[in-house]
């Protein structure tokens, strides 16, 4: 397959048709609407049952709209507890995740796709590899490394970790392998040196691709909740998913819901308006590259 | 020979250059403890370091003989496989196709609700769908009451995970809901790149509909679809956080999953060798998936 | 030299060496893990959240001891279930813990608590009730200081079984029925229509709360552990418990989903009136049923009784009884630092603290000289009267491989309830089970 990608022509106005429009293009139509629906449930239901008390989330048969709206599980969410410093705390993490891990993404990337030296599809496979593994597996060799590291209830315990992303360096060298060749000799024969190659060259056409590492980096360790609530002991070092299930939690075992989906909610929004504005960015052109290799 | 390797090294530097960055996180956090816990699976190993012992390959015996909850774990994360892949894979790709010559603005419609599954914490939404599918309370037996269904079929309302026949489908359902939106983005975006003359020329060639889905679109998108098809299964043999709030591996161990188990066996039972050796294992198996993946596709694209 | 002026050198010189001592303490810092109060203190209610009376605690104990500094945190349940466990495999345990002894046994067999008769003086390990001194007591180190425990029973709602007009079925007057008589009575009570359409509610989801399920075994003379560690599902009267439990499922007395669900439907059902009876304790019923009023979520009228389980007929089944406690892990410590953790320790489990705790919580206390706290509560009195007609149940907390045997149970009990085993075969493989278990320690 030789397939290349030229990102410099404007897309072609109008789409092309996959499909015609036929009868049963209305029924598959019809279907992905009922389908994106179904899916907004469980968030429409997350979003109301924030303003509903507990009686009326659990009431049979359920209110579709809540009747008596409340903000009272908001009112418990910011009440003494600092939420907004989890979320802050929260921030911190995933940005520094995002930021690293798509720099070392979409250098290692670039060398797993455009540079030969020995050693290099057993590397990209051992990252590969390791993406395989379930983290829970080693969480207790993790756990000594970070004693060891005096780095318990620090940001550099919920960050460093993952600056190596194995998710986005395969995603990079995929999408790398599709930009030809001969653009980026015809830059070495212009006398640009590695870096400069890098940063003028490589990186200006992975840009789509780096989009979408980022926010995916962004969301990894924004909803990472194992880790952050075993590294994490005082209060003010919380995240928000971590804050906000020790303030749901309610002693036996039960759980308060209405606080647990405000809590939710309000971990939801800042994702939502960073989707909002990056979603046009990072889904222009990305593609994920060639197959053989 | 070796003045021959140590001149593509020298060539190759920059290409180690850029690899750096990335591989001092991945061998400090990753490869060491990975290590560390392969190390572990031959010991074993509770809370108390000091009491720590070798005991070769006994945890790898026990699981394949003794450990009846971990092989049904096995078979039942395959099962979460085989639903949940195939079943996103194919939906996210008729999504995108169906969706893709649409509007941008009637397109983010389609983005919301695919993709915010996936931005939501998969803690929460996982304790939305308990309460959705709850029987006495849930919104969803809630709906087929109104809706009359019940009565039609002369039922009582059900136990959607009370039951070893619906509890792993409703799981998958949950995770298949938070799976689609990364292959849509994806799909989507690998469409935008299809140049527009092949769906031209196949038109003049007599090609329409289905017939330009199958020999010009699938094909272009295959790379796409491996991509997809590999870091989805990844993912799915791993799921948890399901089963941990929902079922907890019940009822009748009908959703136990290998990740579960192990997760038992580390917190709750202090065996942190004996979940070592599970995790090896695990690797093992999606190693070997993932190549058979990859082959088998590979194959095809020639 | 006049007696004033002696005096006042005394004084003086008194001083000095006070202060020089008060220098002299070098600052310790302690971390205090907690599974927090479920709930504050009758007279502190301005605490309502996980750990503030804790913390509270801690503070007050920092006022006094200055170079002391207590670091508090308050874990849900996730935490003690990981948390804990990594952090004490890494070495960096807290000094003390607060849990219960289904879960400190396991890491005081692991041996990484320190022997607790070591450091506590006698007297207050005499004041301490002998029988859970013992349990507490693993290869004859004490591995945790108990604090309080609680008892479990029945909780009828009482209003309903009027409602349906079986009240007089209940026997509030010994508050002891047989299995034909509560039989009788609960399916009399669905009968009647009025909505109670499970009326035991019940969750084999997770080994939390499998005691209510338990509860029915103890009824029939069965055992889950014999005395010695033994597991008893080869116990033929276990098997007839166990049999009596799958008929009320069968049968319809208990909610259909109860083998996967979560422990806020199962209150609620008890909640909504769809069922009349749960397991559960004094905390229950002074706490947890009163909080669910204030929140609305009791939609039908209540009146909570306490009634024992249903027994066979010549059997007597006694009370379980679930303490937690104090674990003080092994940190390598000097001398000197761990006076403190004592010191700490004792302010934490002293004989005020206990009563306090026990006012918030229902619960009992394990100190002798804590006397009784809760004596005017008719409920506490007919408990303690009841317990000591019949006894406890031995619930097997403190034997090595206890979390891994209840963990084994809920998939049996649910394969049992789905109709996938028959009792018989549950209790064999479960005696397997746990045999393999056990000699897997």
């Amino acid at each position: 397959m030789n397939q290349t990608l030229d990102k410099t022509r404007p897309a072609p106005r109008p789409r092309p048709r996959l499909l015609k429009r036929s009868l049963g293009w209305y029924i598959a139509f019809a279907l992905c609407v009922l389908l994106a629906i179904g899916l907004l449930i469980p968030l429409y239901w997350m979003i109301i049952g924030s303003l509903k008390v507990q009686r009326i989330a659990i009431a049979y048969p359920p209110q579709w709209i809540p009747l008596t709206p409340t903000l009272e599980n908001w009112q418990n969410l910011f009440g003494d507890k600092p939420s907004f410093r989890w979320m802050f705390n929260s921030f911190v993490v995933a940005s520094c995740i995002g930021l690293g891990a798509v720099t070392t993404s979409v250098m290692a990337g670039y060398a797993f796709s455009k540079k030969v030296f020995p050693g290099r599809e057993i590397l990209f496979w051992a990252f590969l590899l390791t993406m395989m593994v379930p983290r829970q597996a080693f969480m207790i060799p993790m756990f000594i490394l970070m004693r060891n590291l005096k780095w318990f209830d620090t940001y550099q315990a919920m960050i460093v970790p993952f600056l190596a992303y194995p998710f986005g360096i395969f995603l990079m060298r995929q999408y790398m392998r599709s930009i030809p060749d001969e653009l980026l000799q015809a830059a070495t024969v212009d006398g640009a040196s590695e870096l400069q190659l890098f940063w003028h060259v490589v990186v200006p056409l992975s840009r789509p691709a780096i989009g979408a590492v980022s926010i995916f980096a962004f969301m990894a360790g924004w909803n990472d909740y194992l880790w952050q609530l075993v590294v994490t002991n005082s209060e003010k070092m919380m995240t928000l998913p971590v804050g906000v299930s020790k303030l749901a939690a309610s002693g036996v075992g039960t759980t308060d819901l209405g606080l647990s989906m405000a809590g939710a909610t309000f971990a939801f929004i800042p994702m939502f308006i960073i989707f909002m504005v990056f979603q046009n960015y990072f889904i222009k052109g990305i593609t994920v590259g060639s197959l053989k290799g | 020979m070796s003045g021959d390797l140590l001149a593509r090294i020298w060539k190759g530097r920059w290409g180690y250059c850029f690899v750096l960055p990335a591989l001092i996180p991945f061998v400090i956090f990753t490869v060491y403890p990975l290590l560390q816990g392969i190390w572990l699976s031959f010991y074993k190993a509770g809370v108390n370091r000091a009491k720590w012992t070798f005991i070769g390959l006994d945890n790898y015996v026990r699981l394949f003989t003794r450990d009846n909850a971990f092989q049904i774990g096995v078979k039942n994360t395959f099962l979460f496989v085989l639903v949940v892949v195939p079943v996103a894979l194919v939906i996210s790709l008729f999504v995108a196709v169906i969706v893709y010559p649409l509007r941008q603005r009637s397109q983010t419609f389609f983005r919301i609700a695919f993709y915010m599954p996936v931005v939501s914490a998969g803690v929460i939404l996982a304790m939305v769908w308990l309460i959705i599918y709850s029987r006495e309370f849930g919104l969803l037996n809630a709906s087929l009451e109104m809706l009359g269904i019940f009565k039609l079929f002369g039922i009582d309302k059900i136990g959607w995970l009370a039951q070893p026949d619906t509890a792993l489908l409703s799981l998958s359902l949950v995770v298949i809901s938070w799976s689609l939106g990364q292959p849509l983005i994806l799909f989507r975006a690998g469409l935008g790149a299809i140049p527009e003359e092949l769906y031209e020329a196949a038109k003049l060639d007599g090609a329409a509909g289905w017939q330009q889905f199958w020999r010009i679109t699938l094909p272009l998108l295959q790379p796409t679809v491996l991509f997809v098809l590999v870091t989805l299964t990844i993912a799915v043999f791993q799921v948890f956080v399901v089963v941990l709030l929902m079922t907890l591996g019940g009822p009748a161990n009908a959703t136990q999953t290998i990740v579960f188990r192990l997760y038992e066996n580390a917190f709750t039972f202090f065996k942190f060798g004996y979940a070592s050796a599970m995790a090896v294992v695990l690797l093992a198996i999606i190693s070997v998936v993932a190549a058979v993946q990859f082959r088998l596709l590979d194959r095809q694209a020639h | 030299m006049n007696r004033n002026r002696i005096a006042m050198l005394a004084a003086g010189l008194l001083a000095f060496v006070f202060a020089t001592s008060g220098l002299a303490q070098e600052p310790v810092t302690i971390t205090y893990w907690t599974d927090p109060a479920l709930a504050a203190p009758a007279h502190h209610p301005e605490f309502d959240s996980l750990a503030e009376y804790e913390t509270w605690q801690a503070e007050q104990f920092m006022e006094m001891y200055p170079h002391v500094t207590v670091e508090v945190q308050g874990l849900d349940w996730p935490e003690l279930s990981t948390k804990v466990p990594a952090a004490i495999a890494a070495g960096n345990p807290p000094d003390i813990l607060k849990d219960y002894l289904g879960r400190t046994t396991g890491y005081g067999h692991q041996e990484v608590t320190v022997d607790l008769y070591q450091h506590l003086p006698q007297e207050e390990i005499d004041d301490l009730l002998p029988g859970l001194v013992d349990l507490y007591t693993i290869n004859g180190s004490l591995h945790a200081m108990p604090t309080y425990f609680w008892e479990h029973h029945m909780i009828v709602n009482k209003a309903l079984f009027d409602q349906a007009g079986v009240g007089d079925l209940l026997p509030l007057d010994d508050r002891d029925w047989t299995q034909d008589e509560f039989i009788d009575a609960i399916t009399q009570l669905r009968d009647a229509g009025i909505g109670v359409d499970y009326p035991f509610a019940l969750q084999v989801a997770s080994e939390q709360g499998d005691y209510d399920f338990h509860a029915f075994v103890w009824g029939a003379g069965g055992d889950i552990w014999r005395s010695g560690c033994n597991p008893a599902f080869d116990d033929p009267k276990t098997l007839a418990g166990v049999e009596f439990a799958n008929r009320l499922f069968q049968e319809g007395l208990i909610n259909p989903d109860a083998p996967t669900v979560s422990n806020n439907d199962k209150l609620n059902l008890f909640f909504t009136g769809k069922s009349a009876i749960i397991g559960g304790s004094m905390y229950t019923l002074n706490v947890q049923i009163p909080q669910a009023q204030d929140e609305g979520l009791v939609t039908v009228e209540m009146d909570p009784v306490l009634l024992t389980y249903p027994h066979a007929e010549g059997e007597v089944n006694g009370f379980p009884a679930g303490p937690t406690g104090f674990a003080v892990f092994d940190k390598g410590r000097s001398d000197y630092e761990m006076e403190w953790v004592t010191e700490f320790l004792l302010y934490l489990n002293s004989t005020e603290a206990q009563i306090d705790y026990v006012n918030g919580n229902s619960q009992f206390p394990t100190r002798r000289s804590a006397g009784a706290p809760l004596a005017d509560d008719p409920n506490y009195q007919l408990v303690v009267d009841l317990i000591a007609e019949r006894g406890t149940e031995d619930m097997g907390l403190a034997c090595a491989g206890f979390y891994e045997v209840r963990v084994a149970q809920p998939p049996r009990w649910q394969s049992m309830f789905l109709g996938q085993e028959t009792p018989a075969e549950v209790l064999e493989a479960l005696t397997e089970e746990a045999a393999d278990i056990l000699s897997n320690q």
